[in-house]
């Protein structure tokens, strides 16, 4: 054992106590009345690191940590002065160089009058304690912080998910409000020391108040209870509120807390929506249209009430469906065709219109209809398709029994025509053979009598054979006039052109009106029919011409083209006095009604033109071959 | 020398009477009578008349064909187109298929032995109801080529007359006799309404039918 510090010259008075402080664990110190260290024990040496002589004297100081020697250095010397306690604490470096938290503590020894003769100091580790301490400290700031955390987050969650906080104690009545803004103050129903049964909300029943108070007596959390009231205004307003019990500590039911929520814009908005529901359903339903919506995958997502109707299937049959699970096979052509549809306005993103045929169960009677369909984006955004169709069966019926019944019609008159063109031609004939020959026959006759008679007969027969001769003449005469209105004979001989070229001499020899036709080059002979009808044509309007045109002029043009025939009969006159005729018709006979129809007969067309001045009458019908060659 | 005439009409009456009107002509002669353009044909083949006097409306072949046919199988032979119908169309036809005159049927009585003689001299005749100046400019407006005024035979006439063939050798060419080749030049003339030789050479080159 080392003795250098109990060599000491100064503490061997302590002499008895010597062996104690050598052989306790903890760091033992004295020193004179001073403070300057005399002594330390060996536990201080070991542990510091240091030898009794380097500590001595001020020596010490070099092992507190700098930090703490002013404070350290200002007690002991307070200490030294009064004589009081010395009590510290601070960090002392270890003899590896750690320093370690101590409590340092000192007292004076007293002589027998009471002088300070030297101090006596213990320094104990405490390190463990004090960084313990510290952790603890730490740990509270930041639960502490934490905590204000919590609490201004659920501040801000108060206020976005609520209107306001509210207490109820065990017989609920409110008993505290907190209010997550200041526009929220206006809108809260409550009042402190009163039940919400007693706030007069007038959506509840007695029964509903029975209920909510059920629950709460069970002591059971609620959700979203919904109430209402009227301002003074006597608008209503909406709230709605949720609650859960508090218990204490010791588990007893201590009362409720909650939030409360203005929900009345939200309920407006949900009740506008609903009667625009409402609506919808009406117009849909009352609406002669049936009309669906499918999602993306084209599968129904709403169909109306006449839709079902219609076409007999049931709500359950259609939604989540597509066309292709719920049509009978029967219908695959018309469901092959929906299904394009869809998918032409799914791609193109546009409004499709389309007639559509489809047989309807249980009969499979065919239906038509006019569709309208539209792109409608989906509940997950895909672009599903929405329309609306109208059952035109019965318009599409009376069309088609219509065109053949106009059919039926235009086959009757073409048959008419044709039975009162040949009947013409029979008796134009029949007229030129029989009559026209026999009367030929007689006038050349009578020439013969007359030359027979020579100057040598009687005047009054010679004149009598005259008169006979002029009659036949005349008679013949007559006969070619009827055989040109019956059935020119240069149209069946010659064609159009020399037929319209004969009968336009005669008609302005007739009418003093002047008139010409005109066709570049020679026409290939048509078709009987179409010749016939285009000569009745211009007949028919020459004649409107003559009698309602005033006009001077009739110019009667035909135009070849490379794949019809184009027939104008223009005139100088004064022009349709009425829109096209139709009115007219009666009083002109057959008139333009007749024209259009031998045009159409020949599937052709006609049309009327004003240009400027007079009346233009276009008839065009197909040719293929009108080229003379 | 009488004038042979050649009746072709389908109503026996009509016929007859005919030739009861030439017979108490001096200068004429009936030489057939036929029912139809056959018949006439065959006629015709033999022994071409001066005249032949052709309905225009026959059975079988008509009118104006027969005379085509009469008028190709003896250009010689003037036709007298005899019809009912006024039109200048019927006319138009009747003068292209080869006839030399027109006679309405109501005049036939007062008219027919004139327009045989006039026909017969080598000029144009029609009726005189029908208007000369109407027909002629029907049938100027009608042609949309002058060359389709004339006949295909009058055509080879024409080509050879304005190449500087004398009547004899165009007669010979065409296996024809001078005379017909005339009485075409003169038909060919009034068709075209040309007065001169040099009238004809010019419309002839305008028309491609020669060269220069």
């Amino acid at each position: 054992m080392d003795d250098i510090a109990i060599s000491h010259p100064s503490f061997e008075a302590a002499g008895d106590y010597r062996l104690v402080f050598e052989t306790i664990p903890h760091m033992v110190w004295a020193t004179n009345a001073g403070g300057e260290l005399e002594f330390c024990n060996r536990s201080c040496c070991d542990y510091l690191g240091r030898s009794l002589q380097e500590i001595s004297g001020e020596g010490w100081q070099d092992v507190i940590h700098p930090t703490d020697l002013a404070a350290c250095l200002e007690k002991w010397r307070r200490s030294l002065r009064s004589g009081a306690r010395f009590d510290v604490e601070y960090r002392l470096r270890r003899h590896d160089g750690e320093y370690r938290w101590h409590h340092g503590r000192a007292l004076p020894l007293r002589g027998a009058r009471g002088t300070i003769l030297r101090w006596f100091g213990t320094c104990t580790d405490i390190d463990d304690q004090v960084r313990a301490g510290q952790r603890l400290e730490e740990a509270v700031g930041e639960r502490t912080a934490a905590l204000l955390e919590s609490e201004s987050r659920f501040r801000s969650l108060l206020a976005l998910s609520s209107d306001w906080y509210w207490e109820q104690d065990a017989q609920f009545r409110f008993t505290a409000i907190t209010h997550a803004s200041a526009a929220a103050r206006a809108l809260v129903p409550l009042r402190l020391g009163l039940k919400r049964w007693e706030l007069g909300f007038i959506n509840m029943t007695e029964a509903d108040w029975a209920a909510h108070r059920r629950t709460l007596e069970a002591h059971l959390p609620f959700r979203d209870l919904v109430l209402c009231q009227r301002d003074e205004h006597g608008a209503k307003s909406w709230v709605s509120t949720s609650g859960e019990p508090i218990f204490a500590a010791d588990g007893a039911f201590a009362g409720y807390r909650g939030i409360g929520r203005d929900i009345t814009l939200q309920r407006r908005a949900e009740e506008a929506l609903r009667e625009s529901e409402r609506r919808f359903q009406l117009f849909m339903d009352h609406s002669p249209a049936v009309a669906w919506i499918k999602d993306g995958a084209l599968r129904y997502t709403y169909v109306s009430e006449p839709f079902l109707q219609k076409l007999k299937k049931t709500r359950e049959e259609l939604i989540g469906r597509s066309d292709l699970e719920c049509w009978p096979e029967a219908a695959a052509e018309a469901v092959r065709r929906s299904w394009h549809n869809d998918q032409v306005v799914q791609r193109e993103g546009r409004t499709l219109q389309a007639t559509e045929s489809a047989p309807v169960a249980p009969q499979g009677e065919i239906h038509h209809w006019l569709s309208t369909r539209f792109p409608l984006a989906d509940g997950s955004g895909a672009v599903g398709v929405a329309g609306t169709a109208i059952d035109i069966t019965e318009r599409v019926e009376a069309e088609s029994a219509a065109r053949q019944h106009a059919e039926e019609v235009r086959a009757l008159l073409d048959r008419l025509m044709a039975a009162q063109e040949s009947e013409r031609k029979r008796v134009s004939s029949e007229l030129h053979d029989l009559i026209g020959q026999n009367l030929t026959a007689l006038g050349i006759w009578l020439a013969n009598i007359a030359n027979a008679l020579g100057g040598g007969g009687d005047e009054k027969t010679l004149a009598q054979v005259a008169s006979m001769q002029r009659t036949v003449e005349k008679t013949i005469e007559a006969i070619r006039g009827v055989m040109g209105e019956l059935r020119p004979p240069e149209l069946d001989e010659y064609g159009l052109l020399p037929a319209l070229r004969a009968y336009a001499a005669e008609f302005q020899a007739r009418t003093s009106i002047r008139t010409s036709v005109e066709c570049a080059g020679a026409l290939r002979r048509l078709p009987g029919v179409v010749e016939v009808s285009l000569f009745r044509i211009v007949q028919e309007a020459l004649t409107n011409a003559a009698k309602h045109s005033g006009g001077t002029a009739i110019r009667v043009r035909i135009e070849r083209q490379p794949d019809r025939l184009r027939l104008c009969v223009e005139d100088d006159g004064r022009g349709f006095p009425e829109p096209l005729g139709a009115r007219k018709s009666r009083r002109g006979g057959w008139g333009l009604p007749t024209i259009r129809e031998r045009a159409e007969a020949c599937g052709g067309f006609l049309r009327i033109e004003h240009p400027g001045r007079g009346t233009r009458l276009v008839v065009e019908v197909p040719a293929s071959d009108a080229h003379a060659h | 020398m009488r004038t042979s005439v050649l009746l072709v009409d389908d109503h026996a009456m009509v016929r007859e009477g005919l030739c009861g009107l030439l017979l108490t002509q001096g200068d004429m002669q009936v030489v057939g009578s036929f029912g139809d353009a056959a018949g006439a044909l065959a006629f015709c083949r033999e022994t071409p008349p001066d005249v032949a006097v052709i309905d225009i409306a026959l059975p079988g072949l008509d009118g104006i064909e027969a005379a085509r046919q009469v008028h190709d199988l003896c250009p010689g032979t003037h036709i007298l187109m005899l019809s009912m119908h006024a039109s200048s169309e019927h006319i138009y036809q009747a003068l292209r298929a080869g006839a030399n005159g027109y006679v309405l049927k109501e005049s036939a009585g007062a008219e027919l032995v004139a327009a045989i003689r006039i026909v017969r001299a080598g000029r144009l005749y029609l009726s005189e109801k029908i208007s000369a100046a109407g027909f002629e400019e029907y049938s100027h407006a009608h042609a949309d080529h002058p060359l389709e005024r004339i006949s295909p035979r009058e055509r080879q006439v024409l080509r050879l007359i304005v190449d500087g063939y004398t009547s004899n050798e165009a007669a010979a060419l065409l296996g024809l006799s001078p005379k017909s080749v005339d009485t075409y030049r003169s038909r060919i003339m009034l068709k075209l309404q040309i007065d001169d030789l040099p009238g004809l050479v010019k419309f002839a080159i305008r028309h491609g039918i020669t060269t220069v």
